[in-house]
């Protein structure tokens, strides 16, 4: 497979009450084409932060970020951002509460596409499950899983090719977030689109995707998914492992 | 029912006004048990968790009743009924912290609250804190009694919330989704602290909708649906072989470490019938047909 | 649900009023009984009678005509005042927190600078050196009138900056302007306009100083703050050309302050549901 997202020695530190915290160190890795890529990490473990820095709403401190070989600027180009979307993980929080979803994907869609696109909104929220007349409410009376299957609506309106998912479930209970993971492996599969999907869930990203990797400010370990579960080579994803509670 | 019981709910009905968001709910908690309940979010688990508290209010009870040790609550009065449950029932919230008053030290609100249900002694007090901490795994008393809460982090309000339980001697712990706000390893933390908790004695009624942390903690488990219980049996013999089609389906949701997709089913059928014993201590939501009774 | 109907009916209560209020100001020259700047040397001073409802001044002006027309001067110079505050304090604000970094704080240190003398102060020594005149004062309540918005607004937009919905917006391209105009605008207006409000009672009373001490509105133009001052000289002889522009003063800041008030209470009440 080829790669489609490099990120080399990425880094960014932010400055609280006077003493700086790293909150991504050296960061490097590569995304492949149609895959599903798992960043796990406990909270605080900067694995958001490595995602608005790929996405480019936050600048690095150092590093560089590649899509099909072509280094990204800071300041994105519309052209980039079509490529690339971001999901975010407070579903009700990801629309504006003023405005209907219709109008907030609308919004999203001809920003990006110019005035004369054609959008088809039904299709669109048949894609994730929806009945289309849902997208005439307002955020606030719809649910958690709803609002989140139609911020992925959002986000692959303009057909991106990649996809950031930031801890998009773990709002979610485990009925909705089944759906939301079986949607974002049938999209993956039927538009090959790749993901790059944050959780502090170990089992939730042992289930989704092909790659792992661990992360504590830096990279703790890195590998395919049956290698990092069943032969860790670090302590840290020993312990997260540990952690997990079994049914 | 008998002395080793609790908490005892007797058909219990209650709703926001609109008609009842849970209905005919009926089980027995024994003394130093553990009972889960789980379901999606909207089933009626966090509405039936705040019917059996009963200090906020809504959702008002429209049947049935509650026996918590021994005494009916609704044949208290008001204030006798709050004084009871407060001083019997500690609460645990999803958000960590919620229950604290994010500017003021630990001490006074740990003081302030055992002084208003006379359970405060000078003497003892800095002693039983730091037996408490200790069985929690808590170190540093003195320096976590001196901080606030919001300098600390989900993890450790949720633990501090669960000793200051512990220090009022309370009987019986209520838990609205105690660990879904905070990440897996905390997770873990508090999980391992609730049952060392019941081991000391305390038991628990805790509202989850992660089958993991049910599997951890529970002794019992009871899966709610559309305001009804459609299954309630000892933990593995639930997750193991379950028998409602209901709790089948919401099995088979669940992730696994290294295992499948889990299968992504909606369902929003309502199940009516009778909570019925099929085995000892396995109760399951049956319909009756043809006079008999079938399983959904 | 009760307290939203009762916060309801008490804010459509002072609605009426404020409205009604504005509504003489508007129709001032048509519903005057008499010319308020027709001097009378016959009726100097004289008490109140059926053709002069509140009596006369020294000049024998009628003090019901000069208040009628001196609402006119009170609530559109407030309203106006207000308004463009409002308008250059949130845009300046918003562009604060936005953008950030060294636009912020050349923004936020001149409103350091507006904060560091007392707004009345401020005032009196502007309008001292612009001289009177209504835009005059105007100018000078208005030089630091703007910081109160641009600091709330400031603050709104850095609390909302990392919203995912405001993310999300920004991946989607669209532009700064229009992420500030249709997404955080709107969500901000609640507290901003419960503040402009409040401000209408406060810059009414600023601009009545200033005419007070004689550098705002000055006469022949009919003025509340002036009409004091002209008169307080003759209070024993003829103590009606006081209290009535005092006592207009007094209501009208009192109903545009319980406007403020109760819009701020029925926004707490909705945004609470």
């Amino acid at each position: 497979m080829d790669s489609i997202l490099n990120v080399k020695g990425l880094s960014k530190s932010y400055e609280r009450a006077g003493h700086k915290t790293d909150a991504v160190r050296d960061v490097s890795f590569e995304l492949r084409e149609g895959e599903i890529l798992g960043i796990v990490g406990s909270s605080g473990s900067g694995k958001s932060t490595l995602l608005r820095l790929i996405c480019g709403l936050e600048a690095p401190d150092e590093g560089h970020i590649y899509l099909d070989g072509r280094e990204l600027p800071i300041k994105r180009s519309i052209a980039d951002k079509r490529e690339m979307q971001m999901i975010f993980q407070d579903p009700a929080a990801s629309f504006h509460p003023r405005r209907t979803i219709a109008s907030s994907i609308g919004d999203a869609f001809w920003s990006l596409m110019g005035r004369g696109a054609a959008l088809d909104l039904d299709t669109l929220c048949l894609e994730v499950g929806l009945s289309p007349e849902l997208a005439q409410r307002y955020p606030r009376s719809l649910s958690g899983g709803q609002c989140q299957r139609f911020a992925i609506a959002r986000a692959i309106a303009s057909s991106p090719r990649v996809l950031l998912c930031d801890e998009i479930t773990s709002a979610l209970d485990v009925s909705s977030q089944a759906q939301i993971l079986s949607l974002l492996s049938d999209l993956r599969n039927e538009k090959s689109m790749s993901m790059i999907f944050v959780s502090h869930d170990l089992a939730v990203v042992s289930t989704l995707c092909d790659r792992i990797i661990v992360m504590r400010g830096g990279v703790v370990e890195e590998g395919k998914t049956e290698e990092i579960i069943s032969a860790p080579q670090s302590e840290y994803t020993k312990e997260l492992i540990a952690s997990v509670m079994e049914i | 029912m008998n002395d080793n019981t609790i908490l005892f709910l007797e058909g219990l009905c209650a709703g926001y006004g609109s008609g009842d968001v849970i209905s005919d709910i009926s089980f027995s908690l024994g003394r130093g048990e553990s009972l889960c309940i789980v379901g999606q979010s909207g089933c009626g688990k966090s509405t039936l968790l705040k019917a059996v508290l009963g200090i906020f209010d809504l959702p008002k009870i429209t049947g049935g009743d509650i026996v918590f040790d021994s005494q009916r609550l609704s044949e208290l009065p008001p204030k006798r009924r709050a004084e009871l449950v407060s001083s019997g029932m500690g609460l645990i919230f999803q958000t960590p912290g919620a229950a604290f008053n994010p500017i003021r030290s630990y001490k006074k609100q740990f003081i302030e609250t055992l002084k208003s249900h006379g359970k405060y002694d000078k003497n003892t007090f800095l002693p039983s804190v730091r037996d408490v901490f200790a069985r929690l795994g808590l170190e540093e008393h003195e320096r976590i009694l001196a901080s606030c809460p919001y300098e600390m982090s989900g993890g450790m309000n949720q633990r501090i919330a669960l000793a200051l339980v512990m220090l009022m001697q309370q009987e019986l712990l209520l838990a609205d989704e105690p660990t879904s706000a905070l990440d897996a390893a905390t997770q873990r933390t508090v999980a391992d602290e609730l049952i060392s908790m019941r081991t000391d004695g305390l038991s628990q009624l805790i509202v989850t909708h992660d089958l993991a942390l049910a599997a951890y903690i529970a002794d019992r488990i009871a899966v709610m649906h559309r305001g009804k219980i459609v299954e309630l049996a000892p933990a593995r013999e639930l997750l193991d072989a379950p028998l409602h089609s209901y709790t089948k389906a919401l099995l088979k949701t669940a992730p696994r470490l290294g295992g499948e997709l889990p299968a992504a089913a909606e369902n929003s059928e309502a199940y009516s019938g009778l909570l019925t014993e099929l085995s000892p201590g396995h109760f399951v939501l049956m319909e009756v047909q043809h006079g008999q009774y079938t399983e959904r | 649900m009760l307290a939203r109907k009762k916060s309801r009916r008490r804010l459509v209560i002072f609605l009426v009023l404020a409205a009604a209020l504005m509504l003489i100001g508007i129709l001032a020259p048509l519903i005057v009984p008499n010319d308020p700047n027709a001097t009378n040397a016959s009726h100097m001073n004289a008490s109140p009678d059926a053709e002069h409802l509140f009596g006369t001044d020294r000049y024998g002006r009628c003090v019901f005509s000069r208040v009628i027309m001196g609402t006119r001067t009170s609530i559109f110079s407030a309203v106006v005042l207000v308004a463009v505050t409002f308008v250059i304090g949130t845009a300046l604000g918003m562009i604060a927190g936005w953008c950030g970094g060294a636009v912020d704080s050349v923004i936020m240190r001149l409103v350091d600078i507006m904060l560091a003398f007392p707004q009345m102060v401020l005032a009196v020594a502007v309008a001292g050196v612009l001289g009177g005149g209504m835009i005059n004062a105007m100018l000078a309540m208005g030089l630091s009138g703007w910081t109160l918005y641009a600091r709330l607004a400031r603050a709104q937009v850095i609390a909302m900056k990392k919203e995912p919905f405001i993310s999300a917006a920004q991946l989607s391209g669209c532009s700064d302007a229009k992420i500030m105009l249709h997404y955080l605008l709107p969500c901000m207006l609640g507290p901003l306009v419960v503040n402009a409000a409040t401000q209408l009672g406060v810059m009414m009373i600023g601009i009545a100083g200033l005419s007070f001490l004689g550098i705002g509105v000055t006469e022949p133009h009919a003025e509340w703050g002036s009409m004091i001052n002209q008169s307080r000289a003759y209070m024993q002889l003829a103590p009606w050309a006081t209290l009535a522009p005092a006592g207009a003063t007094v209501i009208t800041v009192m109903v545009f302050n319980c406007l403020g008030d109760c819009l701020r209470d029925y926004l707490d009440v909705e945004a609470a549901k």
